[in-house]
């Protein structure tokens, strides 16, 4: 059993940074200030997750509002609007407005992604069908020619940064809810045309939903790893299928405290291995630790930690 | 009940006498007593000249002033805009053996809320609310309607360490469709319907639950029904639903089996502020449509003014929500007015005209029907 390890998404701010960002936008505290707390912080998780044996490590998105934000200011022909919910959870994102023609304007700023070139960083967007179908389409009139400018203004923008080790694709509106065939289509296309243009790993990370609802379809996906909320998926509907694409199986509650055990955790995956015949997998929480508090997020890469040298263990 | 009975949501900001300026303070209580017509009102004055109100006798004016404050804007129905809660969720689980409190989680960009989660079997320690309610019973001149935080949204908004953990299974999946339903099943019994026992017991016209979180889940509508429809067997006491800012078409079916007197729900921040009756200008009534597809066993009370902004909407336009809401319900005698939401967003100025305008768009509504 080879198990790689890494996270999916966002961390959480420590309460200082929470202060310090309030203190900022009330002209009370100074950039500098702001800015050695946040350097602090990514120096924290990114140590936090090297010592913890993780394959790829995220700086922890800690000024990304939103998935969405950064790219209201790095893309044209957006705008920001009001709050909407973000699937099934009591957190809220600022819904993009499309009222012109996509385009690549910029790269990410650095306070976005910043890799230190020494740990492999993943970087992580929306996939372009979950941006079209999550945006308010003031422009196209047209799912599909919005989605398609998406994928064009995501590789362009992923493409743009160096050091990317693995690029993440967050998808949950392929799983939230069945969608229809030809939403598959399209959404498979703007994988492919990321593809395309990056070197990197691809990963297709489907947290908040049942992957089983575009089963088997998605693993013709052109990406190089299928991820999978396994809080939202029957393990045993996977084993169905015959699987020769690398998967990431969201084993640890992203959106619970509670901490799992370990050996349950990898006798599961030890079941799941013998039933499908798969070699290896990745492994991490479900979905972003931006739903837990700072301190519980931290301990759940350490479970992490916990579940990785447990099944390196029993090879 | 006469039609368009106007009924307050919940919370209000904190009394405007609540301030650490004991100047500003002193001002605020003089004008709002004299305002509202806060019977003695003037031994507040005093006490917060000299210093020498406690933060109990505080809270207690801040409730008599939230009662007035609704009675004197004209409400048929009222409550104190549950001055003596800090929020809806932290508060109840004050009283309640069971959760411990984690930390802060993010609700939108640098937002936060404190959470907790359930780590054994949730046991009611005192109900509460009832303290509450007895003074505002002492009081109120109007009709009251007492607020409570819903045994669904207290599960949804909080982290389980107790019942995933309890719960056997060799699949993710399945052992936390269970203990979810285990969890909200026991807040119900061990909880909330026992406050709710408790509070009709007292003799309250209205017990309003509040469950924002209800449509956050759609594939659980049952769940969340069943639970309403569980914490309120056996009383006879009327009931309120609110919920808030959703998407109420994901409640579908289920909700057609809620047992419940009044359905509150926000339309007005999704509304525009034209005046008229048509679907375009009724934006966000639109959602009436599919209510009015079946024979509801609840009245309708659409939110008719919008708490998250300081537009205060006039008499006229209260008015064409309203008429716009009895056109779509093919009823009026089916439509409460109401406010999307409590009002603790806005400022006490800006709160008590758009409840004067609400009192008065009703009464236009009625003449005009």
């Amino acid at each position: 059993m080879e198990l790689r390890g890494y996270l999916v998404g966002s961390f959480p701010r420590p309460a200082g940074l929470i202060k310090l960002l309030r203190d900022y936008s009330k002209g009370k505290t100074s950039f500098e200030r702001l800015e050695h707390e946040f350097e602090t912080t990514v120096n924290r998780l990114v140590r936090l997750q090297a010592e913890n044996g993780l394959t790829y490590v995220v700086d922890g998105m800690l000024l990304w509002d939103d998935l969405f934000r950064p790219l209201s200011t790095a893309l044209d022909g957006l705008e920001v609007d009001g709050l909407s919910r973000w699937f099934d959870n009591n957190v809220f994102f600022k819904k993009l407005v499309v009222k012109n023609r996509l385009t690549f304007r910029q790269s990410l700023d650095a306070k976005f992604f910043n890799p230190d070139g020494v740990h492999a960083f993943k970087l992580i967007l929306p996939d372009p069908y979950t941006a079209a179908v999550l945006s308010e389409d003031r422009w196209y009139n047209s799912l599909e020619k919005q989605a398609y400018d998406w994928a064009a203004c995501l590789a362009q923008t992923a493409s743009s940064l160096e050091k990317v080790e693995q690029l993440q694709l967050t998808a949950p509106s392929l799983v939230f809810e069945k969608i229809p065939r030809d939403h598959l289509e399209i959404a498979k296309e703007c994988v492919r045309m990321v593809k395309e243009k990056v070197r990197c790993e691809l990963m297709l990370h489907m947290p908040f939903g049942n992957l089983s609802n575009i089963l088997p379809e998605v693993l013709d996906f052109p990406a190089d790893v299928i991820g999978v909320d396994v809080f939202k998926t029957r393990l045993n509907s996977l084993a169905e299928y015959s699987l020769d694409k690398r998967l990431y199986l969201g084993v640890l509650d992203g959106r619970n405290t509670l901490m799992e055990d370990v050996e349950t955790t990898v006798r599961i995956l030890e079941g799941f291995f013998s039933k499908t015949g798969l070699k290896q997998a990745d492994v991490g929480p479900s979905c972003e630790l931006e739903f837990l508090p700072f301190e519980s997020s931290e301990d759940k890469v350490k479970r992490l930690g916990e579940v990785l040298r447990r099944a390196a263990e029993r090879l | 009940m006469k039609l368009f009975t106007a009924m307050e949501v919940g919370s209000l900001n904190k009394a405007p006498f609540i301030v650490r300026d004991v100047g500003r303070a002193v001002a605020e209580a003089e004008r709002w007593g004299r305002m509202l017509g806060v019977e003695n009102y003037e031994k507040l004055v005093e006490a917060v000249k000299a210093n020498k109100a406690t933060d109990e006798e505080l809270r207690d004016w801040a409730c008599l002033f939230g009662l007035r404050f609704f009675e004197k804007a004209g409400l048929d129905v009222v409550y104190d805009g549950e001055q003596r809660r800090m929020e809806m969720y932290e508060y109840p689980l004050y009283f309640v053996e069971g959760f411990e409190f984690r930390g802060i989680v993010r609700v939108w960009d640098n937002e936060y809320y404190k959470k907790a989660a359930v780590v054994k079997k949730p046991r009611l320690v005192k109900p509460y609310h009832v303290d509450e309610l007895r003074f505002n019973k002492r009081h109120a001149r109007r009709k009251l309607k007492v607020p409570v935080t819903a045994a669904y949204t207290l599960a949804d908004w909080s982290f389980d360490e107790h019942y995933i953990k309890n719960t056997v299974g060799e699949d993710f999946f399945e052992r936390q469709q269970r203990a979810r339903g285990d969890f909200v099943h026991d807040l119900v019994v061990n909880v909330v319907r026992p406050v709710v026992q408790a509070l009709a017991s007292e003799g309250v016209d209205y017990i309003q639950l509040d469950e924002p979180a209800a449509a956050t889940k759609p594939y659980e509508s049952e769940l969340v029904v069943e639970s309403l429809n569980e914490t309120v067997k056996g009383i006879s006491t009327k009931i309120a639903v609110h919920i808030c800012y959703t998407n109420y078409e994901a409640l579908f079916p289920a909700l057609l089996e809620l047992k419940a007197d009044v359905l509150s729900i926000s339309c007005s921040n999704a509304d525009t502020s034209k005046l008229g009756l048509d679907d375009e200008a009724r934006v966000g009534f639109n959602v009436l449509k599919k209510f009015s597809e079946y024979s509801l066993p609840f009245k309708i009370a659409p939110g008719v003014v919008d708490v998250h902004t300081d537009f205060v909407e006039t008499p006229e336009l209260v008015r064409d929500r309203l008429l716009y809401a009895a056109k779509v319900m093919k009823d009026p005698g089916l439509v409460v007015a109401c406010n999307d939401c409590g009002l603790r967003t806005r400022r006490w100025d800006v709160a008590f005209d758009k409840q004067v305008n609400l009192v008065k768009g009703a009464e236009l509504a009625r003449q005009q029907t």
